[in-house]
Parts: C-alpha cells; structure tokens; sequence
C-alpha cells in the first residue's frame, strides 16, 4: 500500500477517535483547566500508556522499531513552544489536531483557528533567524528516553507510567465529583 | 451493564483511550510516523538549508525539516479531517454550522480569541517543531524525554492562561 493511502487510513482512525472522545469541542477541552472534566488527561494519558504497550509488545515479536527521529531532543524549542501549545489551546480553543476534528464538525471557531495557525508558524519562522537566541541548543543527549535516563528496563517504565496514569485518572474522578456537587449546589 | 458512550453519542474516557491509543501504535508500527498534524504548516515553508534540515528534530513537524518527502502529512491530515467528518455527521445525525462559545460570550468575542489563540499555536508548533499529537501523544509513546517535558508545559501553559482566559469558558 502507498505512503499516501495508508497515512490516509491513519488520519481517518485518528479523527474519529479524536472526535468520538469528544475533542472537537472546546468546551470539553477546556474543563480540563476549569478542573471539571479530566477526559483530556484521561484519553491522552491512557492513549500514551496502550500505545506504549502495544508499541513494547510488537518489538518483542519482531517488528522494526520506529526511527530514533520520532523522539524529539529536548531543547528550549519544545519547552517554549509547548508552553504556547497549552496556552493557545484556553485562548482559542483546540490544539492542532482538534482544531480539524471541531472544525470538520462544522464548528467555525475551529476553522478560524487552523487557518490562523499558517501566520502564526509563518510569524516563528520569520522571527527567529532575527532572535538572538539559540532555541535548539539541546538540553540533554539526542533522542533521550525515559529507560535510558532511568536506567530501567522499558518494561519497568511501562508499569510506572501504568501506575501514574492509574492514580491520575482517580485524582480527575475526585476532581470531577467535587465540581459536580458544587455545580449542583450552586443551583438548588 | 456501562454503556461505552455518553449522551452526546461520544466515548467515555476509557474507551476513547483505548480507540486512540490503538491508533498511536498501529501509526508507529504500520508507518512509523506516529501522528502529525502542524506539520502539515511545514510543507509550505521549506527549509533555508540543507543543514538544517538534519537537525535533531529534522524529521518532526519542524521548520528545519525537508519538505519534500513528507507529502504524506497532507494525506494525513486530511484523513483526520475526514475521520472526525464522518463519526461527527453520524453522533449528530447530520451537519451544524455553529460558533461554540462559553455561557455568555458574544460570537464576535470567541472568533477573536479563537483566532489569536490560533496564531499563538501556530508559533508554538513551529517553534516546538511538533505539536500535541506528534511530540505529546507519538514521542511520549515512544518513552522521549523531550515528550514528557513537552506535556508538562503544555498543561502548566494551559493552567496559567487559564487565570485570565478561563472566564471565557465557564457555562
């Protein structure tokens, strides 16, 4: 199958699923920050921790592994620009790809959103030969993962970030629980 | 018996992890590109350099990437687009226009702070040469470092313009 069909095929899975969790509103993204809906942390975490899994358990059975480049090196680039990822997704709504899940749902807050997007990379790309500071100097070795900087196995690693994923997902139903009653009470 | 879904006909959470998270892995197995979105940006602004573009996060959805072999992006993209098309049309039994906005908001309001919380996103995406489904969802996949800071701020950014702007989403 061609490069283009197949990444097609994965973008059609990865809309609805973006969809079906409810991304394509950014009501729901943003009561995350409002700490009255933890599906965001929920569906990303577990998402992360299945991929990890599945990812883990095709090496072990001899698939090819993915290439290094796929793991980012941590630099001053991807700590500021996440940062502005966190805080344009409470300014206007969505992050990138539930921008097209919400727009693709007829929402034009979301269209209006990815189309400014194109300016605003333009603008970075514009500014930064002009900034005298050097964004991608690496912060620790290149592609660094998580059992490398641990010393742990990968296996260790998948059941601690299983663990973390397990007490977060409580401390969201607490937070969830805690809003709702105030909500209610609020309107009685 | 727990239904999988809630009255808006979209997943619960458990189910949605599940769903995306079997998509991330067959995206690193299957093509082993992950998932990428911004990069799509990438495509129209071509690298200065040819050292530029083997930096260390050449191959995200950067700035220093090579355009020319990741055509694939588009197809991609616009695949996400159909997708979320396609299970949206079916949850509300048809297509809405709309402008959702928080419980008092004026439309005009909201399609200006979509609009520059776009612009501000679309700086980030290229300064972080990757946005929350390439760096966040594939590289934290893969176990990276860089990924796992990456969604720390990501959710610190979101907390802290969430003092001012969080206002604009309360219903």
């Amino acid at each position: 199958m061609s490069e283009s069909l197949s990444s097609l095929l994965i973008g059609v899975l990865f809309g609805a699923s973006l969809d079906l969790a409810g991304f394509g509103s950014p009501r729901r993204l943003n009561d995350q920050f409002l700490l009255r809906d933890f599906s965001m942390f929920k569906v990303m975490f577990g998402a992360i921790v299945l991929a990890a899994a599945i990812y883990l358990l095709m090496q072990a059975l001899g698939f090819f592994p993915a290439p290094d480049s796929l793991i980012p090196t941590l630099d001053l680039a991807v700590l500021v620009g996440g940062f502005l990822l966190g805080a344009g997704l409470v300014v206007g709504g969505y992050c990138p790809g539930t921008a097209l899940a919400g727009a693709a749902g007829g929402r034009l807050d979301a269209l209006l959103f990815f189309g400014m997007m194109y300016p605003g990379y333009r603008l970075w790309v514009w500014l930064e030969p002009r900034m005298n500071l050097d964004f991608h100097a690496a912060l620790a070795p290149s592609h660094l993962s998580m059992p490398d900087l641990l010393g742990t196995p990968r296996i260790g690693v998948l059941i601690g970030l299983g663990v973390a994923c397990l007490l977060g997902w409580k401390l969201g139903d607490h937070f969830e629980a805690r809003s709702a009653a105030k909500r209610a009470a609020r309107r009685t | 018996m727990l239904s999988c879904l809630r009255s808006d006909r979209t997943l619960r959470p458990l189910f949605a992890a599940v769903l995306m998270g079997a998509v991330v892995g067959l995206s690193l197995l299957w093509t082993q590109t992950g998932i990428h979105v911004s990069g799509v940006f990438a495509l129209l602004c071509p690298p200065a350099t040819v050292e530029a573009a083997q930096a260390p996060n050449a191959f995200s959805c950067s700035i220093h990437s090579a355009a020319a072999d990741k055509g694939w992006i588009a197809w991609m993209v616009g695949g996400i687009f159909a997708g979320a098309f396609l299970t949206s049309f079916w949850r509300s039994r048809g297509l809405r226009f709309a402008i959702e906005r928080g419980e008092g908001v004026r439309p005009l309001t909201r399609l200006v702070l979509a609009a520059a919380g776009g612009l501000v996103v679309g700086v980030g995406s290229a300064l972080a040469g990757g946005c929350t489904s390439s760096i966040g969802l594939t590289g934290s996949a893969l176990f990276s470092v860089a990924a796992f800071a990456f969604l720390g701020v990501f959710f610190l950014g979101g907390f802290a313009a969430r003092i001012f702007f969080g206002r604009f989403w309360n219903v």
